[in-house]
């Protein structure tokens, strides 16, 4: 018992120790890389105001919604059914984060904990209580518990210590799941092939799949016809469903969602049914237990299966090097494709290119569903725009790689600079990757949008096309600069915060990425509005890129500078330092 | 004429200084062993010496050319592996070879051969087309090693090269290297493993907190101790670790 009790708090100071030393950073280095440091706790520091507004938030919501049910302000049903509802949010919110978060994070060090004289369960069971500590379930906690002292307040005092009771076991139950969930993709995900599919997969449809509601919902406002009176009928209709008849549609399996089974308790504990309460308590604690053991059956499996990695054989065929590419030399060509390789062969790379067109085709989708004539609706049958706004998401989801051009290479950095390429030649084979890498994005961007509304005129298709372009050329010195100010040695196969680069650039590259697309929005509107002919378009947005061409290419020459300026400590990112 | 000359070359991290004011020596065609404790210093003379760290002071030359003016020059005919091997993880080891014949201006079809002869040497051939990812230590310092010497550089820096390889990559490999100094080719290598250096180095420099404590030739340093020492014994002299009182815990027995 004294060992565990030792081993438990030698594994929340280790806890505590990684989240300190991870903010203080290493050996001072120059002063430009100082502020790149404090730049990037901004992010942290941010969210956790942004956590401590939503934990004080929902206690005062919790609260109030207890108070007003124990004084019969609110009533009963409608009350839980927000309880019901809020609480399945989170609990969604807190399982799904499971799966993304920390299985990419803990393996390694397990391998070391493994050795230590600590045994396997204790190592669960720390690993579970530690759910605790996660912001998601802190606001759940502490929302449940507000919730029982508005009770309180309200004077319902008996309902209120059941309700804390429930509380505390509907914690323990987000916790066992969130755990459970952890482990689970923690294990599937020692296989690198397996796991950067399953993470592909998992983004990929879990993006995706948030249009489903709204096209169910689409599809019953079909019968009522478009643009006509029967829809806000049907609208009106949806609003009065009351809550028994949302409790008959909802599927067998969702009374055994801890939510349904809080939401239950809670009724019987404010209708003083002490059988009702004893049975919500009972399959709480039971649904705890079980996914307690669930999470410590897989913990064993996740912790057996550290080693005996296979890794799989390809040919064995040694080819022949590619040639140069045209007008670029060998070296910058040679780290052209190794960038244009290295990325697409990551989850985040992928997802870059992979996500934003689908998920802005099935948005406009959707528009191209809803019952009323609305300004989306118009926009979304302009399949231009819907291309032009692709093209400005996939840049987005590219900062992990463009504003982070060289800290995303980590030790291929190193291999880089080592080389005998001018710091222009690096800047340049950069930037032709990274044009690659456009490419095949604005490929994907095209076919979504082309397939979801082909339509309008194709002067408008290219015009967007060339502002593409066009923002191609201005934003590569930028993302030169950036890259070499504020390198961060990310790993683009994960999806968390782990890949991303530096909070400043990205924050700024999302306003330049908007500021260079603007011309090319105002080539269409001058042709559209002013020349009233969309011919004038590409004319126009031509122009714009040999602008933009004229001033964006040369200074990526000058930007290069920036790469022998910052040369060693990009080298000391490079090696993680 | 030599291949590495460093006068008083420095290096400071802050107030830390890592490096302080070395002259290395190091003859062209010669194997050079630098040794040194942990933390004394050995591999930020390397990157200082491959341009990966600015010195702070100091100036230095590599193969008669100066590499803060001839910057390309000297990398064309210098090959490193690094202490974090410099490897792209999401690149294959044949593409590996294939990226820096392709900054080295090797012939396609001749960078094709030396990578298959490289990759049959350090028995990477079943594995030339797995990501590097999938490599475990070992096959990663191969392929870093083949990276170094894929281009035939007239000079390499080898930082702890042999640790994790096994026997038998680890006998040829030695060979190989023996061969290139024979050949003309300088090396220039870190390394805890003292046999090693006994075995192959002609040279050797010793670095204790940051400065050059000793250097010369094998014989020259073996000179300076008593007869018989071997060279654990005389590296532990140098560094100062053998006058200081042998270690003793009392708690655990032994």
């Amino acid at each position: 018992m004294i060992h565990s009790i030792r081993g438990l708090r030698a594994l929340m100071w280790l806890r505590w120790r990684l989240l300190k030393n991870s903010l203080s950073g290493a050996r001072k280095r120059d002063s430009l890389e100082q502020i790149s440091r404090a730049l990037g706790l901004l992010m942290p520091l941010l969210i956790v105001a942004l956590s401590l507004g939503t934990f004080v938030a929902v206690s005062l919501v919790g609260f109030v919604g207890g108070r007003m049910m124990a004084t019969g302000v609110l009533q009963l049903a409608s009350g839980l059914l927000v309880l019901r509802l809020l609480l399945g949010l989170m609990m969604f919110a807190i399982v799904a984060l499971a799966a993304v978060s920390p299985a990419q994070s803990t393996l390694s060090r397990y391998t070391r904990l493994l050795l230590l004289p600590i045994p396997r369960r204790l190592l669960h069971l720390v690993e579970v209580a530690a759910g605790l500590g996660d912001p998601w379930v802190a606001v759940v906690g502490a929302g449940l518990a507000a919730f029982a002292l508005g009770l309180l307040a309200g004077g319902a005092t008996a309902a209120a210590i059941a309700a804390l009771v429930a509380a505390g076991l509907t914690v323990a139950v987000l916790v066992c799941a969130g755990s459970l969930v952890g482990f689970l993709v923690a294990w599937l995900m020692r296989d690198r092939r397996r796991g950067e599919l399953l993470t592909l997969v998992f983004v990929m449809t879990f993006s995706l799949l948030t249009f489903i509601p709204a096209f169910l919902a689409g599809s019953a406002n079909e019968g009522g016809g478009r643009g006509t009176g029967d829809a806000s009928r049907i609208t009106r209709e949806i609003h009065q469903i009351n809550v028994e008849e949302f409790d008959r549609h909802l599927p067998g399996w969702t009374q055994y969602l801890p939510s349904e089974v809080y939401g239950r308790t809670i009724a019987a504990a404010l209708a003083a049914d002490r059988g009702n309460i004893l049975i919500g308590f009972g399959m709480l604690a039971a649904e705890a237990v079980l996914l307690f053991l669930a999470s410590a059956r897989v913990h064993r499996q996740m912790l057996g299966s550290l080693e005996g990695d296979q890794s799989r054989r390809r040919s064995t065929e040694i080819k022949l090097g590619p040639k140069p590419l045209p007008w670029f030399s060998a070296g910058e060509s040679a780290v052209a494709r190794a960038l244009v390789r290295a990325a697409l062969r990551t989850v985040r790379g992928r997802l870059t290119i992979l996500l934003p067109g689908p998920m802005l085709a099935l948005l406009v989708a959707v528009f191209n569903r809803l019952p009323q004539e609305t300004w989306t609706v118009a926009a979304a049958s302009r399949g231009y725009l819907l291309f032009g706004g692709s093209i400005v998401f996939t840049f987005y989801a590219m900062h992990a790689i463009s504003m982070n051009l060289f800290g995303s290479d980590r030790a291929g950095l190193t291999l880089q600079l080592l080389s005998p390429i001018t710091d222009r030649e690096l800047a340049w084979g950069k930037i032709a990757g990274f044009a690659g890498i456009v490419a095949a994005g604005l490929c994907v961007c095209l076919a979504a949008s082309v397939a979801v509304a082909h339509s309008g005129p194709l002067p408008y298709w290219i015009a967007v096309f060339l502002g593409a372009m066009a923002t191609m050329c201005l934003i590569s010195p930028v993302a030169i600069w950036f890259s070499a100010i504020f390198p961060v040695a990310s790993d683009l196969s994960r999806t968390g915060s782990a890949g991303n680069p530096h909070p400043f650039p990205m924050i700024v590259g999302t306003l330049f990425t908007a500021l260079f697309m603007l011309p090319t929005v105002g080539s269409l509107a001058l042709a559209e509005f002013w020349f009233k002919s969309a011919a004038m378009a590409p004319v126009l947005a031509g122009v714009w890129m040999l602008i933009a061409a004229a001033i964006g290419l040369p200074m990526v020459n000058v930007a290069a500078r920036s790469i022998t300026a910052r040369r060693e400590n990009l080298a000391l990112v490079a090696q993680g330092k | 004429m030599n291949a590495i000359e460093t006068h008083g070359l420095r290096k400071a991290f802050g107030e830390f200084t890592a490096v302080d004011g070395i002259d290395l020596t190091v003859p062209r065609g010669s194997f050079y062993g630098f040794l040194g404790p942990n933390g004394a210093g050995k591999s930020t003379t390397i990157k200082c010496l491959t341009g990966l760290l600015r010195p702070t002071g100091g100036t230095f030359r590599l193969l008669d050319l100066d590499p803060l003016i001839d910057q390309i020059k000297v990398k064309r005919q210098v090959g490193v592996v690094p202490e974090d091997l410099a490897l792209f993880d999401r690149l294959t080891g044949a593409e590996t070879l294939s990226f820096v014949a392709q900054v080295h201006g090797v012939d396609r079809v001749e960078a094709r051969e030396r990578s298959r002869e490289l990759l049959t040497l350090m028995d990477l051939t079943k594995s030339a087309n797995d990501l590097v990812a999938d490599y475990s230590h070992g096959m990663r310092k191969k392929i870093a090693l083949s990276a170094a010497l894929l281009p035939a550089p007239r000079l390499l820096f080898l930082d702890e090269p042999f640790e994790g390889i096994d026997a038998i990559a680890s006998r040829q490999i030695k060979d190989l290297l023996s061969a290139y100094v024979r050949g003309g080719g300088t090396v220039f290598l870190t390394t805890h493993i003292l046999e090693i250096v006994e075995r192959l180095c002609d040279h050797i420099g010793i670095i204790a907190r940051g400065r050059l404590v000793a250097q010369g030739s094998m014989a020259e340093l073996r000179a300076g101790g008593t007869t018989g020492q071997s060279l654990e014994e005389r590296f532990m002299d140098i560094v100062g670790a053998s006058r200081s009182s042998p270690l003793t815990i009392d708690w655990l027995g032994g």
